[in-house]
């Protein structure tokens, strides 16, 4: 006889009552709800769905079918349609749609009516072309088609290259590997090009900037070669949430675009909450940490038996909740095991491995960092928290796109922390809701970015006296490639036929010396010294600031100390401690003028632009203990500098002006610096917007043109810098020298026409108190700056 | 939505920072196929073909097996028709942007070996010296070259497509880099051809160009036209395929024991014959072999020999001559302890060696190995 209980296991949650029964608990609770900035309810809709159209191949159906699926969503067929159109789109519907499904079914499609079509996806980090690479041959595979998807990066096997270039029906790449190890090799890869039916750009919206604009460069370069091989690609894209999904894409292939922004897919409703953590200490504006606000709403979450997805801003204070959410759950007699880290440094089968568990529900919570955003699938969650300000509308949207489920209340929060930026965001949280989403800006026109392309273009194959270039016009390619001529990089040489064209002329490989990202991506491994294992890997910029000697670092809830950092080559050496605090870095930039290229004497301020050195340095940590977040001590870093020559461009201000300020009472020494300080950020934004390019590309530091005031010192007169954030520079300074009259009375009309009353984050940055906007403009009028009228 | 739009004054801003750049001083014109004054043309349907050639004297015959087992190549070579070949380029780095400006060829003619030479007159201008390359391929049954798998072939058969002409016809390919590093390696440090020439060959080149200076030559000719420098690049190229002529026979001769050889070398080839599976002429190299200051590694490649043939105790005594003046003695005592305990199940003295190969094997292999060793006889 069987004796086996069959009776339901009771479990831990249980009891409680999901997304609705806890909301109505918190209500309940005066100490939470009193807290509550925002709560509004966004309403379900409805799925819209077609049948799979009849034009689609039978094995994709039955592959389909198999799975279920005998309906699209709307935004789905209507992608499948335009794709058989022969018409490049852009699918921009809310995460979690079943976006790749637009992008997949007509490159499956093109496979399975013609044996020689090739497809290239490219996605902007490794660890997404592996992910794609094992749900796309999954669905290749019940579809019976034989045409192989391999990733092809820097990690993929000398002998496995040659199968993927010749056999290979779908290439997963990064932009990175196919300027730099695809296009100049392009004759090898003739059997692809020749085949390429569809190039696939998977999140799209995280290439803006300067990287975009090198992006939208090496797929000029691609559709040439490609045409010299006979093939003529077409785009599919897909992007999360911006402000102009459709003339993003437009810019970057340099051609009308077709948008799907229609989601067919259901949407349960959704509540979106901001919490607000209660001020402490009045006099000094002290708010209770959003960190343990939110570890410990996050903890009701999982205790109330939501899938839950926290989201910190850095890798310390993922780690930080990740801690804190343990002990509570500990507390509650729950397994620590529910929540589960994930980010940038866990190594790939680390992910994998709490994805999967995600999935089967043996993990209730994750806490990341934006790394989940970049498309990973972990089904649908009941619970988003995002801890602290995620820096943009558009970036909240991403990290709130995440709670997704087709059928009851999901819920949105956003808990915020003491910083101004967060601050003013609670202060109008009413208008969270209809807040414009950015937009991400190119410029692919850039004349550095582009000279730099069309070297790379000239060695790929050489130019035509009459050849445009994409969408850049004959006349105007014609004109770099003179110049490249006069500099003996590439050759004018006369055909027999008469024609005359520039060959490639320097024994250099030009890729190499263009890098599209501005901060390099080799990354270090951190080698535990206790097991003499590999435990993670982190970015060569975060090295600095997670790695440093002494560093706290830590990982999967547990603590480890950096005994050596090993720069060379590329290791950080742990081993496993218990302290009761963590190390957070500090960092000071300085920027210094090393030559003045263009000068321009106002009669009130000096401005120029030319050669500046920026040097960012780890000067040393501080201790910070567990749950009190007490200081408990500092101590240095000797970390070789991170310095890089770039180009700037600077308004000083002279000393006469400040003693004059000072001297009719608009503000002390400090006031006027804070004030500077404001117009700085200002000026960042209308630079940033002028350009066209995403704001890191530029960046802000006020200090003195030698370097001296960065440092604290007490007279000198201040100098506003904005740089391009890239060695070497992309011409972004010169061009705010150009534009100088324009920055200056963009910049003071920001101020005028903002409606906040004493600054904000969107012209001279938060404030706490009144002072900074007023003294902002005072100090503007006496430089003799006036608005655009 | 508006159109994706071209920002205005792109051209302007183009010419303003272009203009701000230094300038560089003005192209000098390039004087019509200058490379005339070098190699004049001949005229072929493609276009002119810049082609010198000259005799080197008569041909000798290469043994196919010799040449099959150098290689270790499980192809049967056809050695009746070789085309040595090897290419000077405009950068080593590789990419469509790199073009083989100059081609040097070897081919038997009426019982000679001739050296041909084609040189591009300028870019864009290489078909006639694929046509004409593709001509010798269509004759030739074996490619010889140096280092030429990895990089001059590829090269080439890039710059077919970029011409848009059909792939070239893939023969067999034997590279004496391989064949060289394999027979050579015990007594030269670095294995370039000129290397090869000094030590092996007894070649001394005067006035040669150093071949980091070959591209810049080729730039060099192009902007001035002048073709001194390049006069220099091409009596270095005739020479490295000479080179490659020379080191083939003399290759072949020592591996079928034409001629007395240094201990090292004769390392070399029995290391190539063992691999080969030739192990007679293995152990005849390796006799040599162990006359000199590689002695240890002949013996204890002997010791690999006799091991695989079942001889056992010959394998044991070769094993024991190695030890004699071994520098690492304990791989050696665990390949005796190995051979005493599974082969000839002397247990004492293979725990003799067993004690004295601790460094040589992985602790918990050797804990495993110790205990086995050392327990008491059931």
């Amino acid at each position: 006889m069987d004796l086996t209980f069959r009776g339901k296991r009771s479990t831990p949650w249980a009891a409680t009552h999901g997304v609705d029964g806890l909301l109505e608990q918190w209500k309940a609770d005066r100490r939470i709800w009193s807290n509550i900035a925002l709560d509004e309810t966004l309403e379900s809709t409805t799925a819209r769905s077609v049948p799979v159209p009849e034009t689609m191949d039978p094995r994709l159906r039955d592959a389909l079918k198999a799975r279920g699926i005998s309906t699209l969503y709307t935004h789905q067929a209507h992608a499948f349609e335009l794709a058989r159109q022969g018409k490049d789109f852009v699918v921009a519907t809310p995460t979690a749609s079943g976006k790749s499904l637009c992008y997949v079914l007509p490159v499956l499609q093109a496979l399975a009516a013609d044996k020689e079509a090739r497809a290239l996806f490219l996605f902007p980090t490794k660890a997404l072309s592996r992910d794609q690479e094992e749900s796309l041959r999954a669905l290749m595979k019940e579809a019976h088609l034989d045409h192989g998807a391999v990733t092809f990066d820097g990690d993929t096997p000398a002998d496995a290259r040659r199968a993927a270039r010749e056999r290979s029906g779908v290439i997963l790449s990064n932009p990175d590997m196919l300027h730099a190890g695809v296009l100049p090799h392009h004759a090898s890869w003739a059997r692809f090009f020749a085949g390429l039916k569809y190039v696939v750009i998977d999140e799209l919206h995280a290439y803006r900037g300067v990287f975009g604009s090198h992006l939208a460069n090496v797929l000029r370069r691609l559709d040439r070669v490609a045409r010299f091989h006979g093939g003529k690609p077409q785009y599919l894209m897909a992007s999360a949430t911006i402000g102009n999904p459709r003339e993003h894409a437009s810019r970057m292939l340099g051609r009308e675009v077709e948008l799907v922004n229609e989601s067919g897919a259901p949407r349960g409703e959704r509540r979106v909450l901001l919490y607000n953590p209660p001020v402490l200490n009045p006099e000094l504006g002290i708010r209770q940490s959003y960190v343990k606000a939110s570890a410990r709403l996050t903890a009701d979450l999982v205790k109330a038996g939501v899938p839950t997805l926290l989201f910190g801003q850095s890798r310390n204070t993922v780690e930080v909740m990740l801690k804190y959410l343990r002990d509570a759950l500990e507390e509650a007699r729950l397994s620590p095991e529910l929540v589960q880290a994930y980010r940038g440094g866990y190594l790939p089968q680390q992910r994998r491995d709490i994805e999967g568990r995600l999935r089967s529900g043996d993990v209730r919570c994750v806490v990341a960092t934006s790394a989940l955003e970049l498309g990973i699938d972990v089904g649908a969650l009941d619970a988003v928290v995002c801890a602290g300000w995620p820096g943009s509308v558009a970036a909240l949207w991403q990290r709130f796109g995440r709670a997704g489920r087709r059928q009851g209340t999901s819920l949105s929060l956003l808990i915020t922390s003491s910083a101004p930026v967060d601050q003013y965001v609670a202060g109008t949280a009413k208008n969270l809701l209809t807040a414009p989403v950015e937009q991400a800006r190119i410029d692919p026109d850039n004349v550095e970015v582009l000279v730099q392309h069309l070297k790379c273009a000239a060695f790929e194959l050489p130019f035509e006296s009459e050849e445009g270039f994409r969408d850049v016009k004959a006349e105007q390619v014609k004109e770099v490639l003179e110049y490249l001529s006069s500099h003996q990089v590439v050759h004018a040489a006369t055909s027999p036929s008469g024609r005359s064209t520039y060959h490639w002329s320097a024994d250099a490989y030009p890729a190499n010396d263009v890098s599209l990202r501005s901060v390099g991506w080799d990354n270090f491994v951190v080698v535990d010294l206790s097991t003499d294992k590999t435990i993670a890997e982190m970015d060569w910029r975060s090295t600095h600031t997670m790695l440093h000697e002494q560093a706290i670092y830590q990982h999967d809830g547990r603590q480890f100390q950096v005994e050596r950092l090993d720069f060379e080559n590329h290791k950080a050496f742990v081993r496993p401690v218990e302290p009761d605090y963590y190390t957070d870095a500090m960092t000071y930039t300085k920027v210094t003028v090393l030559s003045r290229g263009q000068e321009a004497q106002q009669p009130q301020c000096e401005l120029g632009a030319g050669e500046v050195s920026v040097v960012e340095r780890v000067v040393g940590y501080k201790k910070i203990k567990f749950h009190t977040h007490e200081n408990v001590g500092y101590g240095d870093v000797r970390l070789p500098e991170m310095q890089m020559h770039t180009t700037g461009f600077w308004l000083t201000v002279p000393e006469s002006v400040l003693m004059r300020m000072m001297a009719s009472g608009v503000g002390t020494r400090p006031d006027l610096l804070d004030a500077l300080n404001g117009v700085n950020a200002a000026m960042h934004t209308v630079a940033a917007v002028g350009l066209m390019i995403d704001p890191r590309d530029l960046g802000r530091c006020m200090g003195s043109r030698d370097g001296s005031g960065s440092r604290g010192d007490a007279v000198y007169e201040p100098t506003l810098f904005l740089y391009d954030h890239v060695p070497g520079g992309v011409g972004l300074a010169s061009r705010l020298f150009d534009e100088r009259e324009q920055v200056l009375r963009g910049t003071r009309d920001l101020l005028e026409r903002c409606e906040c009353e004493h600054g904000c984050p969107s012209c001279v940055g938060p404030v706490t108190g009144p002072g900074r906007k007023a003294i902002a403009l005072a100090v503007l009028s006496e430089l003799g700056v006036h608005g655009l009228s | 939505m508006a159109s994706p739009e071209t920002p205005g004054g792109v051209t302007s801003l183009i010419s303003s920072r272009l203009a701000r750049l230094p300038a560089a001083p003005p192209r000098a014109p390039t004087p019509k196929a200058a490379i005339s004054a070098l190699i004049p043309a001949q005229h072929t349907p493609f276009g002119p073909l810049h082609l010198t050639e000259k005799s080197i004297g008569a041909a000798l015959p290469i043994d196919a097996a010799s040449l099959q087992a150098l290689a270790l190549t499980e192809l049967t070579l056809d050695t009746s028709a070789p085309l040595y070949f090897d290419t000077e380029t405009t950068g080593l780095a590789g990419g469509t942007g790199t073009l083989a400006f100059l081609l040097g060829t070897a081919e038997t003619r009426d019982g000679a070996t001739v050296i041909s030479q084609v040189h591009l007159p300028g870019p864009g201008q290489e078909r006639p010296m694929l046509e004409w390359f593709n001509e010798r391929l269509s004759r030739a049954t074996l490619l010889i070259s140096f280092n030429g798998r990895s990089f001059d072939w590829p090269l080439l058969r890039s710059r077919f497509v970029m011409n848009r002409l059909p792939p070239p016809r893939e023969l067999p390919h034997v590279d004496l880099l391989h064949c060289a590093r394999r027979v050579f390696r015990h007594h030269l440090d670095e294995l370039k051809l000129s290397t090869l020439e000094r030590r092996v060959l007894d070649v001394h080149r005067r006035g040669d160009i150093d071949g980091a200076q070959i591209p810049a030559a080729w730039f060099d000719y192009l902007r001035t036209g002048r073709v001194a420098v390049l006069s220099r690049v091409l009596s270095h190229n005739a020479r490295d395929v000479h080179s490659m002529v020379d080191l083939v026979h003399r290759l072949t001769a020592a591996w079928e024991e034409r001629h007395a050889l240094l201990p090292e070398t004769a390392l070399g080839l029995a290391t190539v014959a063992a691999r080969f599976g030739d192990d007679e002429r293995a152990l005849r190299f390796l006799e040599r072999a162990s006359q000199g200051r590689v002695a240890s590694e002949a013996w204890s490649l002997h010791a690999e020999v006799r091991r695989r043939r079942g001889e056992y105790r010959e394998a044991v005594d070769a094993l024991l001559h190695a030890l004699e003046r071994a520098e690492t003695p304990a791989p050696l005592h665990l390949r005796l302890a190995k051979l005493y305990e599974h082969r000839l199940r002397d247990l004492e003295a293979a725990r003799r060696h067993a004690n004295l190969c601790e460094s040589a094997e992985e602790p918990e292999r050797h804990a495993a190995r110790h205990a086995r060793l050392t327990r008491p006889h059931e």
